[in-house]
């Protein structure tokens, strides 16, 4: 006999979890329902739950399950007494690969419960509805027959150690995770999966890194670590370690014979990494050329190379006709011997004003000193915004 | 003073290349003091006209040019020198558009090469290279190509500047400034930039570069080019010169109206008087009292036609008529044509103008300088279409071609564009164009402010307040050409020489870059072969009337007082018939009364705006039934006046009144009446009142009387319905009514034929023709045609009319016409399984619903038998045993009850010849005290009552303060609703979306108009089907 758990009303997995505590072999057939095998000790027990349903067959204890409150329990060959006056549209959430026209020719029919759909003659359904009127018939007779497809449990790749004494130093503790790393590494080799997040616990302190791409590289995940450690170095001595490697499938790259060779991204990211440990995290930042006139986000128009002032020099400008003829900064200053433009730009009017639309007029602008330099002014102050090589 | 002309400029007609009107282009270049510009719209001239208009009217010069988009991708502004040149730029679009598909036309070299003469040509924003320069001035000519300049403070822009002073120089080609203007003011580039995103289907946060850099694309003033430009004057100097050069404006079109041919010795003048006298030989042969006068007004309106020289567009529109004459097409002339007794005598219109006294200056004056308007009804569908390829036929396919209708930016599509370019998620826009109300009136406490913040926009949020500016500075603008519905224009010689010719989207056929009021303006005589369904009905009718009773309907001499038809007209049985069957038209029937033809003439017009708002339909009726004196305005009017009783309905009366109160010639009241229409016509409207005072004051017309006479005029005049035009409705109108009372079988078909038209759905003119004794048979695979048929019905089926309607396959819902023409052509049948097999073209979803609307019911029991059968029949038996006839069995299904069948009616043919829904829950109904409709008539006036019924019709008018209608149908009839605007918004959801109601309310019985004013409504929840609600908004 078989038991559906049907909990529609409770968070994702409480059924199969219910399941589970019956027993190790469970058929989860959606977030709400799941099935077991039962045996005749176990009926007292399942007496106190909220809503199951008993049968000789899974599919006959699913519609049961999903339909009716409180416990049903369907002896063999009393299925279609509990299963005729159910509607039609109870098979329509049935897991299986359902046909809307199967459902739309049985409406047409006036078909509406099960009863009805059961008593078809089978060589009619057959012939107009094929095999999947038919396997449709069996589940409203209760006559579906299948073995449970129970879930073997998820591989858990984890390692941990308590040790007897403390670790002061890096070096001892890279090489018990460095172990670790070994066989979880190989562990994941033989399921044909690869790293993609390391779950490194210390004295209770996780720190998890987020791998760029899943990898079973040892030497890569392990230095990968050391970096950490090293931006982020223990406090305290340790005497627990555990890690837990979550799994993905692993990357599969096809090199093309005209495509650019890219650095290989296990480089790049212990490039990354040893620059994120010297200036910090937040101050690195990958070049973009964005798709704006905004000034310093897009493409330069300028066809010299243009050195820019970080940040922009502020400064003060005498004009004559709103075209600048002397310039005065903190590091330079001067009068204008030669001067091209405004150049103008403004955009992303849509954006409050807080969220910054610009507009903005620029001068490139030859000084007394020799030098070349651009000055713009964005309706509230002047600035230098760099110099022209 | 500085002077410059802008030469490079795209309007709104660039469609969404530019975002500014090309009049207010116009007005803005007049107030920054530009004497001319011109208008080079991407690859089209459709906004041409209303520049040109608009410059005349401000004293400017108009240039006419277009950015001509060549095959190399580069675009070329091209300006119109003289009148070859012109010619030659809408040869060169029309030759590019019609080869190519929408929106994807490019001049090939050649075709600038064929097209080059008289036209000027600019360098344009492509690549400043010698080889570029050198093959436009090979193919313009030295003289005709010219270096452009803009200055937008781009640095690229400026060395690519250099680069053209360098290169200009060298070759002696003159340079010329430009500002490659896309929008009047600078503010408005946030719209184009708005457009820009729409264009490329993005918004404007990911447009990047698509958009503009800056806002330096408007319209500037001479003296700020002449600045921009100091270091090249000569730049700017030559756009003054070239101004020059351009002699060509709209002015000059070269339109010339095609000549009729007539024999030698004949004139078009002879040949037209002669035809007229004949007409009216014929007309007025029995009409003794008439023919004087006849006579007199004919020669009258000759003479002036020859003054005019517009005896060869009667004698086109003529051919037309005999055209449809000799090819058996229901043909009559509308509006104002219908005032004049030669239109009559030549059977353009069917409305004698003499015995109605209509009004021949509303058609044609001298004063007015316009061409006379004629528009054609035709039957809708395949006959319309048989007389336009006549058209194209006759006049050449360059000579002939249909106007355009400018689509334009209207509320939920401005909605929907604006904020998908604002990026708006998919919800947000539904809701923002949602926000744009469906409902044709507005509370004016309804403010976009309120609406917003009650839709739950967050209206600090500044995108909202862009989405705001930017859907109202939309409104108006065009989005797209479409094709007028029956508009063409004719050409002596070849029309895509006076405007540029584009591809319709239906085969065959060329459309014009103009709409019929730019064709209005620059004097392009179009006629208007207009569809009309009802006519297509009733020479349907007539067919089915010929074959089936052989009686010939002769549609003018039916008989002028058929009691059966004021009878039916007076009790406002008017379902199906043309133009008096809306609910409004029916809620005054009853009061109207209608005794004789102008009864229907007075009718058609008085359901209208004008009357409506004017406030002269409730004096009328009063006076009509005897409640008010008929009196009039000014004894002096009382012969315009009488006959609608004291009361004016009419635009002719107005202009009558105008010319006898205040000494207006025909010719100046008809300008009255255009001032009236006309837009933005204040000045107009005040300078008319003016003289209309005047003349009064002169005729001893003062006071109040003249203040009530200026009013009723100006109130009136905008809305008012011409008297010509509700005659010939009138007549239609008529002979629909007649049709359906004497032969309902035939008139039945041919409307069922027809839809979709008029004001109710199907299956409420089915229900009402069973009420009249109509009998219907079903479709059947056996005996059905495409079409809806007449049968003869079996003996023991009534005596009410010998034919019964079979309904036609093209009631199936989803049956293609070719499987239900190939049924026809293969039957008949010995069973289903021989049906599908012999026709394969029949989808496995059409049979089931043949099967399902009971369809095959002749080779089974009932229709789920014929589903059981059916089903089996689609699935494939493969070679070997397809032609093995299955051993007949019985199927396992029930019957259909009355519900389901039903349902299967409406779900599968939209309609039921079987009872009506209502019917099945009457006894329960009649148990909650509701009563039918028919029963509401017996019922004291402000007696409470409930009834209940399917919803047919919902209607909210503009004119109507917030009241809703409805009707609401059920197996006895229809009952109509009015719903107070507090209820309305306090139901607002039952109201517009609940398909069955029952409503409880006071009766309202207005001398037999009979409604229920609402006090309370709620969802009638039944087991029955929805049966289709027209909703007019």
């Amino acid at each position: 006999m078989y038991a559906c758990i049907h909990l529609p009303d409770s968070p994702e997995g409480a059924a199969a979890a219910l399941a589970g505590s019956f027993s190790p072999h469970v058929e989860i057939i959606d977030a709400q329902t799941a099935v077991f095998s039962i045996t005749a000790r176990q009926m007292p027990a399942i007496e106190r739950l909220e809503r199951v349903a008993v049968a000789s067959t899974i599919e006959a204890a699913v519609l049961a399950a999903r339909n009716f409150d409180g416990i049903t329990v369907i002896e063999p060959g009393g299925e279609s007494r509990i299963l005729d006056p159910l509607s039609i549209d109870a098979l329509h959430s049935y897991a299986l690969p359902a046909d809307p026209e199967i459902f739309r020719t049985l409406d047409a029919w006036g078909i509406k419960s099960l009863a009805e759909l059961a008593r078809l003659p089978e060589n009619g359904l057959a012939e107009r509805l094929g095999p999947r009127g038919l396997t449709l018939q069996k589940l409203a007779r209760g006559a579906i027959d299948r073995p449970l497809d129970a879930d073997a449990p998820e591989p858990i790749y984890v390692e941990s150690i308590e040790l007897d004494y403390r670790i002061e130093l890096l070096e001892p503790m890279l090489f018990l995770i460095g172990r670790f790393l070994n066989d979880l590494c190989e562990r994941l080799d033989r399921q044909s999966l690869a790293a993609a997040v390391l779950c490194l616990t210390m004295n209770g302190d996780e720190r998890m890194l987020r791998l760029p791409f899943p990898t079973r590289d040892v030497k890569f995940l392990l230095k990968l670590v050391q970096h950490d450690l090293e931006k982020h170095p223990l406090t305290r001595p340790v005497d627990k370690i555990r890690l837990r490697i979550l799994a993905t499938t692993p990357r599969r790259v096809q090199h093309g014979l005209f495509t650019p060779a890219a650095p290989e991204p296990e480089k790049l990211e212990l490039t990354l990494g040893k620059i994120r440990a010297l200036v910090g995290a937040a101050n690195v930042k990958i070049p973009e050329i964005r798709d704006t006139y905004r000034p310093g986000w897009g493409q330069t128009e300028s066809r010299l190379a243009f050195r820019y002032f970080r940040p922009p020099l502020e400064a003060r400008v005498e004009t004559e006709a709103g075209t600048p003829k002397h310039l005065w900064t903190r590091m330079f200053q001067g009068a204008v011997i030669k001067i091209a433009g405004p150049w103008r730009t403004s955009g992303e009017w849509w954006e409050s004003a807080l969220k910054n639309p610009w507009d903005r007029d620029e001068w490139d602008v030859a000084l007394s000193d020799g030098a070349l330099y651009r000055v713009c002014f964005d309706q509230s102050r002047w600035f230098v915004e760099g110099s022209y090589d | 003073m500085t002077e410059y002309v802008e030469f490079h400029c795209r309007s709104a007609f660039s469609f969404l290349e530019g975002a500014s009107l090309p009049e207010d282009l116009a007005q803005r270049a007049a107030d920054l003091g530009h004497t001319a510009l011109a208008l080079t719209d991407r690859d089209n001239l459709c906004g041409a006209p209303r520049f040109y208009m608009a410059a005349k009217k401000l004293g400017a010069k108009a240039h006419i040019g277009a950015e001509i988009t060549g095959e190399d991708g580069d675009r070329y502004p091209l300006l119109a020198q003289n009148r070859t040149g012109y010619r030659n730029l809408c040869r060169l679009i029309t030759s590019m558009k019609l080869r190519s598909p929408k929106g994807a036309a490019a001049a090939s070299e050649e075709e600038l090469r064929q097209f080059a003469e008289g036209l000027v040509c600019l360098s344009g924003e492509g690549a400043p290279t010698r080889a570029r320069f050198e093959k436009l001035t090979g193919i313009f000519g030295r003289r005709n190509v010219y270096a452009e300049l803009q200055r937008h403070f781009h640095r690229d822009e400026e060395a690519r500047n250099q680069s053209v002073i360098e290169l200009a120089r060298a070759m002696k080609v003159p340079l010329l400034a430009t500002n490659g203007v896309c929008h009047s003011t600078p503010e408005e580039r946030e719209l184009f930039d708005a457009l820009t995103a729409v264009r490329h289907k993005t918004t404007v946060m990911e447009a990047g570069r698509l958009l503009a850099r800056n806002a330096e694309r408007y319209l500037k003033t001479p003296r700020r080019m002449a600045s921009l430009f100091s270091d090249v004057p000569e730049a700017v100097a030559e756009t003054v010169e070239l101004s020059r050069r351009l002699d060509f404006t709209l002015a000059d079109l070269g339109y010339e109206f095609p000549k009729y041919p007539v024999a030698p010795g004949e004139s078009m003048n002879s040949f037209l008087r002669q035809r007229t006298d004949e007409g009216a030989r014929r007309r007025y042969r029995e009409h003794g009292d008439l023919r004087d006068r006849a006579c007199r007004q004919i020669e009258r309106e000759l003479a002036l036609i020859e003054k005019l020289d517009l005896a060869g567009y009667f004698l086109i529109v003529w051919d037309l008529i005999e055209f449809c004459r000799r090819e058996g097409i229901l043909v009559q002339g509308r509006g104002s044509a219908a005032n004049s007794a030669v239109c009559y005598s030549l059977g353009i219109t069917a409305v004698d103008p003499i015995a109605m006294e209509l009004l021949f200056e509303r058609f044609l004056s001298e004063e007015r300088g316009e061409w006379p308007d004629i528009d054609l009804d035709l039957p809708s569908g395949d006959q319309r279409e048989r007389v336009i390829q006549y058209v194209y036929q006759r006049y050449g396919p360059r000579g002939a071609a249909m106007t355009a209708n400018v689509i334009t930016y209207r509320g939920r599509s401005a909605a929907r564009d604006i904020g998908k370019a604002l990026g708006f998620d998919p919800e947000s826009l539904t809701r923002l164009s949602s926000l744009v109300s469906r409902w044709g009136w507005h509370d004016p406490a309804e403010t976009a402010e309120r609406q917003f913040r009650d839709a739950g926009f967050d209206q600090s949020d500044p995108r909202i307040q862009k989405f705001l500016t930017l859907y109202t500075a939309t409104q108006n603008l065009p989005r797209h050409l479409g094709q007028h519905s029956g508009g063409m224009v004719i050409c002596q010689g070849q029309l895509d020489s006076v405007v540029p010719l584009e591809p319709a989207t239906m085969p065959g056929r060329v459309v014009i870059e103009w709409d019929k009021d730019d064709c209005a303006d620059l004097r392009l005589i179009k006629v208007d072969l207009l569809g009309l369904g009802m006519m297509a009905v009733i020479e349907e009718s007539l067919e089915l009337i010929r074959a089936h009773d052989g009686e010939e309907v002769d549609l003018a001499h039916l008989p002028q007082d058929d009691p059966a038809v004021y009878d039916a007209l007076q009790r406002a049985d008017t379902v199906g018939l043309f133009q008096v069957e809306s609910r409004a038209q029916m809620s005054c029937l009853p009061r109207l009364r209608p005794k004789k033809f102008y009864d229907i003439v007075v009718q058609v017009a008085i359901i209208r705006p004008g009357p409506i708002v004017g406030k002269m339909l409730h004096p009328y009726l009063n006076r009509r039934q005897g409640y008010e004196e008929a009196a009039c305005l000014h004894p002096s009017l009382e012969v315009v006046l009488r006959r609608t009783l004291g009361v004016p309905l009419f635009q002719e009366q107005l202009l009558r009144i105008a010319m006898i109160a205040a000494n207006f010639t025909g010719g100046e009241a008809e300008e009255l009446r255009r001032a009236m229409g006309f837009k933005r016509s204040q000045e107009r409207m005040r300078d008319i009142e003016t003289r209309l005072r005047a003349g009064m004051n002169t005729n001893g017309i003062v006071g109040e009387t003249q203040d009530r006479i200026v009013q009723s005029i100006t109130s009136f005049a905008l809305y008012g319905f011409p008297e010509s035009h509700a005659a010939s409705f009138a007549l239609i109108a008529y002979a629909s009514a007649y049709l359906k009372c004497h032969y309902l079988a035939a008139f039945t078909a041919a409307i069922l034929n027809q839809q979709p038209m008029g004001f109710y759905h199907p299956a409420t003119l089915v229900k009402d023709a069973q009420r009249h004794g109509q009998h219907f048979l079903p479709v059947d695979v056996q005996v059905s045609e495409w079409n809806c048929k007449l049968e003869t019905r079996g003996p023991g089926t009534g005596d009410s009319g010998q034919w019964a309607v079979r309904l036609g396959f093209n009631y199936v819902r989803g049956l293609r016409k070719e499987p239900a023409q190939a049924m026809v052509a293969a039957r008949p049948f010995s069973s289903i399984d021989d049906l599908a097999r012999r026709v394969p073209e029949l989808r496995k979803d059409e049979l089931r619903m043949l099967a399902e609307i009971g369809a095959l019911n002749g080779f089974v029991a009932h229709r789920r038998d014929a589903l059981w059968h059916a089903e089996r029949a689609l699935r494939p038996a493969g070679p070997l045993l397809e032609t093995l006839e299955p051993a007949h069995e019985t199927s396992p299904l029930a019957r259909m009850t009355g519900t389901e069948r039903i349902h299967a009616d409406y779900y599968g043919t939209s309609l039921t010849i079987g009872a009506h829904p209502m019917r099945l829950y009457r006894e329960g109904l009649r148990s909650r005290g509701v009563l039918s409709a028919a029963e509401l008539k017996f019922e004291r006036h402000n007696r409470m009552v409930k009834v209940a019924g399917c919803v047919i019709c919902r209607q909210r008018p503009g004119t109507a303060h917030g009241f809703m209608f409805l009707s609401l149908e059920d197996e006895t009839g229809i009952a109509n609703a009015i719903v107070e605007p507090q209820l309305f918004d306090a139901h607002r959801e039952t109201l517009v979306t609940a398909p069955y109601l029952i409503v409880e309310g006071l009766l309202q019985n207005q001398q037999g108009a009979i409604s229920v004013k609402l006090r309370g409504v709620e969802a009638l929840k039944l087991d029955a089907a929805t049966v289709g609600s027209h909703d007019f908004h």
